[in-house]
């Protein structure tokens, strides 16, 4: 075939890609809307005295000595690059512990999930009584673990 | 109850801190937990989970070692899978 004969089907090509343009476009439009990507969510909350690796609690707890140091480990998958964790410690009379916040770590693309730990511990003994986590993702609270201090 | 004339304790002198580390997918699957005297599967679920009603979760993960969910041991090594 010669290269005067081609054009007149090359053209026919171009004009049908064209007309079908916009509709292939809304075609992938509807394709990204389906398939959000993953939400984050929280699949495991353990508080304990020490830490294994990975930052998992190794011995979980919920009752602590006035001298521990309190260790909340919280477990997350598919958390955005964005994602920050909030641990808000209360005692019994509502009064504020602590309150600290952590950006989830996403070193490997593929990788998703993520633990999170936070600590917390007092120079001088606990005050006995009951306390409180509140585990917060992204601004709203995902669980809690109750605790004493005895 | 407490007693609202008593004065609030004092947390100025809490110390705090935090990280983050991603866990690459086969430890994320084998999570565990050391079973203590008087635990059950609802009662770790609940520490672990947030929720007691979560034990089969529990149960079905360990069925090799825990055949009797009524009967754990403390000392046994037990899988938590991701709820």
């Amino acid at each position: 075939m010669s290269r005067f004969q081609t054009a007149p089907a090359v053209l026919l090509v171009c004009s049908i890609a064209l007309a079908c343009g916009k509709k292939a476009e809304q075609a992938t439009d509807s394709a990204v809307a389906v398939a959000p990507a993953p939400s984050p969510s929280v699949s495991a909350i353990a508080l304990g005295r020490h830490l294994g690796s990975n930052n998992v609690v190794s011995d979980t707890a919920s009752v602590f000595g006035r001298r521990d140091t309190i260790y909340v480990s919280v477990t997350v998958q598919n958390a955005a690059p964005t994602s920050a964790l909030t641990a808000k410690w209360t005692f019994q009379t509502g009064q504020l512990v602590d309150s600290t916040s952590q950006a989830i770590a996403r070193t490997d693309a593929t990788n998703a999930t993520t633990v999170t730990e936070f600590h917390i511990s007092k120079k001088s003994a606990w005050p006995a009584g009951k306390y409180k986590v509140e585990i917060w993702l992204d601004g709203a609270t995902v669980g809690s673990r109750d605790f004493q201090v005895k | 109850m407490t007693n609202p004339n008593e004065p609030l304790p004092d947390f100025s002198d809490v110390e705090s801190g935090s990280s983050s580390a991603s866990m690459p997918e086969a430890e994320a699957q084998q999570q565990t937990y050391t079973v203590k005297s008087g635990d059950s599967l609802s009662r770790i679920s609940r520490q672990v989970y947030g929720d007691a009603s979560k034990w089969k979760l529990i149960w079905e993960a360990n069925k090799d070692i825990v055949r009797n969910p009524d009967l754990i041991h403390p000392g046994q090594v037990l899988r938590i899978p991701q709820a």
